[in-house]
């Protein structure tokens, strides 16, 4: 209450601006809000529609339809590559499935070959050749007193041909020409 | 005048900017926990709900033999497993447990159990499940899926990778095996798993909205690394020979264990090396012999089954060869000979009289000989494997230069062989320190007893020997191969030390081919190949009967190319090395001689032993071939007046007398008769029931002893054999092979 009062009883003209501002700024806004309409009318004159020829006509409708193809086309174009980057992933996608899949089917082709050559060594082990070899087709090992060692220390020996003479120029026989003829390459 | 906001327009936008700072430093203090306190957690929690992560296991490396024939090979194979929270139904119960017992062949009650835990959404029924067994499944879940959902969400596969062994238990102590996880757990799989292993590789895929994988263009793929491929020194033939001899001894001389070790001489790389038992690398959870398996079966207490499975397991897997310690015995003398000659303290003509017993310290200790040996030289107390010998010689070597080349010999630390699990020498356990070494333990080691040595330890000595007194390191795995075939390391030799000098060593070999040829090694004899060795016999430690019968030599002796220790670890009846361990190696010696193409160097002796061959009779009349074959029993088949053929071929080792078949008609049928039983009987009784039976025989072995008898024929009594065959007959002497 007592706040109040001591606004209440508070002179604020000393914060009010001097009358004259206030003038000032009245006549101003009276100009601005209520111009003066007669002098500032513009003056609005219709232009007469231009006749449009039949040939301005046909190229205008040219243009518009280039400019639509032309819309379409980018359109078309886009949407195009949209779908052939679609597409590719997609065809990425399968292709890579695929190389896991044979991959995978490569895997286990190597494992099954692995194994069954695995099987097959185990089927040939030294113990077992042995055995079939001993009791079912009655074989019985070389031993070492069956080996016969080859003397084959001597160096190459030259055997001369004795008396007999080989000369270059002796006389050939007719078989012996003609079949020197048709071996000639 | 100028216009300022009162004050409760500035109290509250002082409030609505507080409120706003607070706003913004609590998004902040958020970004900030998001993105640096809990940044890196929140990156690995978007990677996976962005990305799918995919392991690609990297294939083991394939295990080779010398002749790169594969021992172990790895390939892609199933796992099969259940989501047991997706069994709703018994109908849903029966079919699956039915289903993967009757295609996967496992426990019923197994399955059963994992199927009952309607909690769990994974049990694993089976690894290593082969493709055809998985296309069987899948056919399975196929018929049976008339539900949607039914079967198809139970049972689920997975990729798994399975280890081949073609061999089953061919080398299986040397080469491992892997667990579930495709790790090693035993020899060479363990020992070499990181560098078979590989590394694995990843595909990260980024994922769709749909958790689906997006296109191929998001994704990266690191790929696996195979592992590395090892070439192994062991060689098939070798092995199967070494493997065979054993077995064969286990069943002669209802040992315990027998284990054995083939080694090249100039290099150490191990040629052979198994241990009998041994169990099947494809189930190495199952316990090979089957008496103990059944014994263990029919207990009821199921901790003591659960225990003795256990102990069973692990010995059959255990490689004795390098991870079990034996007293050597009498074999260790030739370590005491070759330092005693190295040190001067002996030579070749040093003499000894033995009495039978030798008085060491306040305890007497007898020969093996009671009655002693008499006078002998040093080569002669090596044959003779003599106790009070080597006893006196080892006192005169002294502790210090005694445990100088017990040590040089490598006695006292690893032979570092590239096999997981050898026994580590422990001072003062299991051999006598240079400190703890009184009178008593050097007198006993002398000849072997009272330390303890691993076989492949005792044969790197010998074949110390062997190599002219170069150490070498023993190995294994001879070579990396990366996936491509190509060579990335090869195993150079590794020379220790030389411990002996060549001289020393050449002596000691002498000495040693003596052993075989007329000593207490004359069992593992084999004519043309100069085998060189030494036999032993100790008592296993801590008990009254039980020895291991050991032999370990060389062979050819003037030029050794394979060193071989075989020991039969408690044999029941005859226990002596030179009795039952030197025939199976002289058999080895011989079979490896042969297939590593040694000729056989015949001395004067064994020419005339051998020089009675076949006489070439094809071509010759009748009358002529009866004239040529003079010294034969000629028997004619046909009446042909020309010979054809003839058994045996001319050429082929026999017995005079013995019986030559000529054929004079071609086409003439063969004819045979029946193989008699020629063991246990000497060399004269063989060859005349053999004659008798219309065959000949070829005697193989020991022959110099005279006493001798005869223990294996090459063609089995009982078979049908053309006659006029060879058989080759083995004999062996029970007649001073004993040794201490």
């Amino acid at each position: 209450m007592a706040v109040a009062q001591r606004y209440t009883d508070a002179d604020f003209a000393m914060f009010e601006p001097a009358s004259s501002v206030y003038d000032r700024n009245a006549a101003r806004k009276v100009n601005t809000i209520a111009p003066n309409k007669q002098a500032q009318q513009p003056d609005i004159r219709l232009l007469p529609k231009k006749k449009k020829s039949l040939v301005d006509a046909k190229l205008e409708m040219h243009a518009a339809a280039k400019k639509s193809a032309k819309i379409i086309g980018f359109a078309f174009f886009f949407l195009t590559m949209f779908a052939m980057l679609l597409y590719s992933h997609l065809r990425v996608d399968e292709l890579t499935r695929d190389i896991n899949n044979t991959n995978a089917m490569l895997t286990q082709a190597q494992g099954e070959n692995v194994r069954l050559n695995m099987t097959l060594d185990s089927m040939i082990s030294l113990e077992k050749v042995e055995n079939y070899a001993k009791n079912t087709l009655g074989m019985t090992k070389v031993e070492g007193y069956q080996i016969e060692y080859v003397d084959l220390s001597q160096e190459d020996q030259v055997v001369k041909s004795g008396s007999k003479k080989v000369s270059s120029d002796e006389k050939t026989s007719f078989l012996q020409k003609l079949k020197a003829y048709l071996t000639e390459k | 005048m100028q216009l300022r906001p009162n004050k409760q327009t500035a109290k509250r936008a002082a409030t609505a900017m507080l409120c706003l700072s607070l706003a913004f430093l609590y998004a902040m203090g958020g970004l900030f926990h998001a993105a640096i306190y809990k940044g890196e957690e929140n990156r690995l929690k978007a990677e996976r709900i962005q990305l799918s992560d995919t392991q690609i296991a990297a294939q083991r490396g394939t295990v080779y033999d010398s002749n790169m024939k594969v021992l172990a090979k790895s390939a892609s194979a199933w796992l099969v497993y259940i989501n047991p929270s997706k069994i709703k139904t018994n109908e849903q119960m029966e079919l699956t447990v039915r289903g993967l017992c009757d295609i996967l062949g496992v426990d019923e009650e197994t399955v059963r159990a994992k199927a009952s835990k309607n909690k769990s959404g994974y049990q694993k029924i089976a690894g290593e499940v082969e493709n055809d067994k998985k296309l069987e499944l899948k056919e399975y879940i196929k018929e049976h899926g008339t539900k949607k959902g039914d079967l198809h969400t139970i049972i689920g596969i997975d990729p798994d990778t399975k280890r081949y062994y073609p061999y089953s238990s061919f080398a299986s102590t040397i080469i491992g095996f892997t667990d579930s996880d495709d790790k090693g757990v035993g020899g060479i799989e363990m020992q070499y798993n990181d560098a078979l292993t590989g590394t694995s590789g990843r595909i990260i895929t980024a994922k769709n909205a749909k958790m689906g994988a997006m296109s191929s263009e998001y994704e990266t793929t690191y790929d696996a690394k195979p592992g590395e491929s090892l070439v192994l020194t062991i060689d098939e033939v070798v092995q199967y020979y070494l493997e065979q001899s054993l077995e064969q001894a286990m069943i002669d001389t209802g040992a315990k264990y027998a284990y054995g070790v083939i080694m090249d001489v100039k290099t150490g790389a191990v040629l052979g090396m198994t241990s009998k038992p041994d169990f099947d690398l494809n189930q190495p959870r199952k316990i090979s012999s089957k008496a103990l398996s059944d014994a263990i079966s029919a207990m009821t207490d199921e901790e003591e089954k659960k225990k003795s499975t256990g102990e069973a397991l692990f010995s059959q897997w255990r490689n004795r060869a390098i991870s079990d310690t034996y007293e050597p015995g009498s074999v260790f003398k030739t370590v005491v000979a070759a330092a005693a000659l190295e040190e001067g303290v002996v030579d070749l003509n040093t003499t000894y009289n033995c009495t039978g017993s030798i008085q060491v310290a306040n305890w007497t200790q007898h020969c093996w000989k009671r009655e002693g040996h008499g006078h002998e030289d040093l080569t002669q107390g090596l044959m003779n494997s003599c106790n009070p010998f080597f006893i006196t010689i080892g006192q005169k070597l002294g502790k210090e230069n005694f445990y100088k080349y017990f040590d040089a010999f490598g006695f006292t630390e690893k032979t570092n062989i590239d096999l997981p699990a050898e026994a580590k020498p422990v001072p003062g356990v299991t051999y006598h320190t240079l400190d703890q070494m009184g009178i008593s333990q050097l007198s006993s080691s002398s000849f072997g007893q009272t330390f303890q040595v691993t076989p492949i330890q005792m044969i790197t000595a010998i074949n110390t020997i062997a190599n002219g007194g170069k150490l070498m390191q023993p190995y294994v795995v001879d070579a990396r191969l990366d996936q491509d075939g190509n060579v990335i390391q090869r195993t150079e030799p590794i020379v220790k030390r030389q411990v002996v000098s060549e001289k020393t060593a050449s002596t000691v070999a002498g000495m040693m081919e003596k052993v075989v040829s007329i000593g207490t090694g004359k069992n593992a004899y084999v004519a043309g190949y100069h085998v060189a060795g030494k036999t032993g016999t100790s008592q296993k430690l801590n008990t009254d009967d039980k020895y291991i019968a050991s032999f370990a030599g060389f062979a050819p002796a003037n030029n050794p190319r394979i060193s071989v220790l075989i020991a039969i670890d408690e044999p029941a009846g005859v226990h002596g090395g030179g009795a039952i361990a030197a025939p199976i190696a002289g058999l080895l010696i011989e079979k490896v001689m042969n297939y590593l193409n040694v000729e056989p160097q015949y001395d004067d002796k064994e020419v005339t032993t051998i020089s009675t061959v076949a006489p070439p009779l094809v071509g010759l009349s009748v009358g002529d071939a009866k004239v040529r074959g003079a010294k034969f029993k000629i028997n004619v088949i046909g009446n042909g007046p020309t010979v054809l053929s003839q058994t045996p071929k001319s050429g082929q080792q026999m017995k005079n007398g013995g019986v030559v078949v000529v054929y004079t008609e071609e086409n003439a049928e063969r004819k045979t008769a029946t193989v008699p039983d020629l063991c246990n009987l000497s060399m004269t009784d063989a060859n005349q029931k053999a004659i008798s039976a219309g065959f000949n025989i070829r005697i193989s072995g020991n022959v110099n002893s005279g006493e001798v008898l005869s223990y294996q024929q090459s063609l089995p009594a009982g078979s049908e054999a053309e006659i006029g065959s060879v058989i080759t007959v083995n004999f062996k002497s029970d007649v001073n092979v004993q040794d201490g």
